[in-house]
């Protein structure tokens, strides 16, 4: 029984192989379809990382205590960076601060007599953390609380401002970037299998034939929807590959100065994901096929 | 009775191709369906088989209730029976050898034994010399005799024939209608649609039913 299935699943490459130059044109078809789908995915996935990586930050400025002993204020721009969220910690020593602000206001002004005893500025951070796609008040609010409490810090100020910005950035990736990826995934798996579908046309009349001499439908169904899987699979995985060796092309170009664009490929995930997709869209329309 | 017709109708659209027809075939019968163009042979033949639902009236073939056949289980009908049909359903990519051997494979036939059987059936229609050429280069009487083949290979209760001789010079019509007659005469019902008269009178034992007189 087992050794009859797998006959017939092996029967259903057999017939595609034995109809070479269909079997070519079919299968670049579905290479390109799914390559032009994927590569569209990973414009898409990048769009989105870009967004959630660079927009969807807030930024703290953080103000010690005058009196507050250095070392303190070191250990405490420790634990600060071990924060959960935090993506970035700058930190200002005072001499630090009043060198960078004589750098910003130029060779006009000279701030060289704050030094030593008469630095008015105290030790500051810019703390940078990542908001998650559930953004709300709240989460702002906690890491205030969260820089608040230690002992040290005098005031903190956060653009009310950026959290707007960074909202609208993760609200555009929600409704917008990720529909178009699911669209995009639908729309592949839709011309995917209806070139699957077309190619099996040519199969009809033995369909037919089949039937008329008395094939079960097990026997008639199970070659051509392993056919159309085994299309599906070389064709994802040939596709896969046209769209790594894309990105490694498309990173050299953009991953230098004065762009520093990281093309990120899909994950393992995203990878098995499609092809299990494909694989499945193409049994399905197989099916359909041989039902009609 | 291993075929059990009882008034049939069938129409398409507002045309009625069968009226009220009822006949019955015991085993090893041979039965002539003849009549006019359009008395309906072929879709009576092909309502035997399965391939046209009933719109009205009662059929049993081969202990199968046509009425109440489902599509799981009509398979299983058409393994009783060999079928020719008019335009021979051969498939021109395959091998004559392949086309033949087809209704073999359908039944899980191990490959030495369909290749054996093939040869052999093959040999009675005169097509071994072509056993591997392919069917779409084959004249349309070639193409008939592997239908033919194709029918027979499965040792049939039921062989049917839907205008057999057509395509067919007179002394091969001859010696295809010898073939079903030696197949009647081992066993096999035989159920031919035909209006060719040379095949009637070669057939002179058969139940003749002639659709054209039927209302």
């Amino acid at each position: 029984m087992l050794m009859t299935f797998f006959k017939l699943l092996l029967k259903g490459v057999s017939n595609l192989l034995a109809n070479r130059f269909e079997f070519a044109l079919t299968l670049t078809g579905v290479i390109l379809v799914s390559f032009l789908g994927l590569f569209l995915l990973l414009l898409a996935q990048n769009l989105q990382m870009i967004i959630t990586q660079d927009k969807s930050r807030l930024q703290f400025e953080v103000y010690w205590k005058k009196d507050a002993p250095v070392q303190a204020i070191e250990k405490e721009w420790e634990a600060l960076s071990g924060l959960d969220g935090v993506v970035e910690i700058t930190t200002y020593p005072p001499e630090k601060g009043l060198r960078v602000l004589a750098e910003s206001l130029g060779e006009s002004v000279d701030l060289s007599w704050f030094a030593e005893q008469n630095n008015p500025l105290p030790a500051t951070a810019v703390i940078t953390f990542a908001l998650d796609q559930h953004l709300s008040q709240n989460q702002a609010r906690d890491y205030l609380k969260k820089i608040r409490a230690f002992p040290g810090v005098d005031t903190v100020h956060y653009n009310p401002f950026e959290l707007d910005t960074a909202g609208s950035w993760i609200r555009f990736s929600r409704t917008v970037l990720w529909p178009l990826m699911c669209l995009l995934a639908l729309l592949a798996g839709l011309i995917v299998g209806n070139t699957i579908k077309l190619s099996q046309l040519h199969f009809q009349n033995e369909i037919d034939v089949l039937k008329l001499v008395g094939g079960s439908r097990c026997y008639i169904m199970l070659p051509l929807l392993s056919g159309g899987a085994f299309l599906a699979l070389v064709g994802g995985v040939l596709g896969l590959l046209l769209l790594k060796f894309t990105q490694v092309s498309l990173e050299s170009l953009l991953n230098v100065p004065p762009l520093w664009l990281e093309v990120h490929f899909l994950s393992w995930e995203q990878i098995i994901l499609t092809l299990c997709i494909m694989t499945v869209v193409a049994v399905l329309f197989s099916w359909v096929n041989i039902r009609q | 009775m291993l075929v059990s017709v009882k008034k049939l109708s069938h129409s398409f659209g507002s045309h009625w191709v069968l009226k009220n027809i009822s006949f019955q075939v015991r085993e090893r019968e041979c039965v002539i369906l003849t009549g006019h163009s359009g008395a309906g042979k072929t879709t009576l033949l092909q309502i035997l088989h399965g391939a046209q639902p009933i719109q009205r009236g009662v059929a049993e073939v081969a202990g199968y209730h046509l009425n109440k056949l489902t599509q799981r289980r009509l398979p299983l009908l058409r393994r009783q029976l060999g079928v020719v049909f008019q335009d021979f359903k051969i498939l021109p990519q395959k091998s004559v050898g392949e086309n033949v051997g087809m209704a073999l494979e359908v039944r899980r036939m191990p490959r030495a034994q369909i290749k054996r059987r093939v040869n052999a059936v093959l040999r009675g229609v005169q097509m071994e010399q072509r056993a591997d050429l392919k069917c779409a280069r084959l004249s349309g009487g070639e193409q008939q005799r592997v239908a033919i083949a194709r029918a027979i290979v499965v040792n049939p209760k039921i062989l049917m024939a839907d205008e057999p001789t057509g395509n067919l010079d007179e002394t091969l019509s001859l010696r295809l209608v010898q073939i079903f007659k030696k197949f009647n005469e081992h066993g096999t019902t035989v159920i031919l649609a035909t209006h060719n008269k040379q095949v009637i009178q070669e057939l002179p034992h058969s139940q003749l039913i002639d659709l054209s007189t039927h209302d």
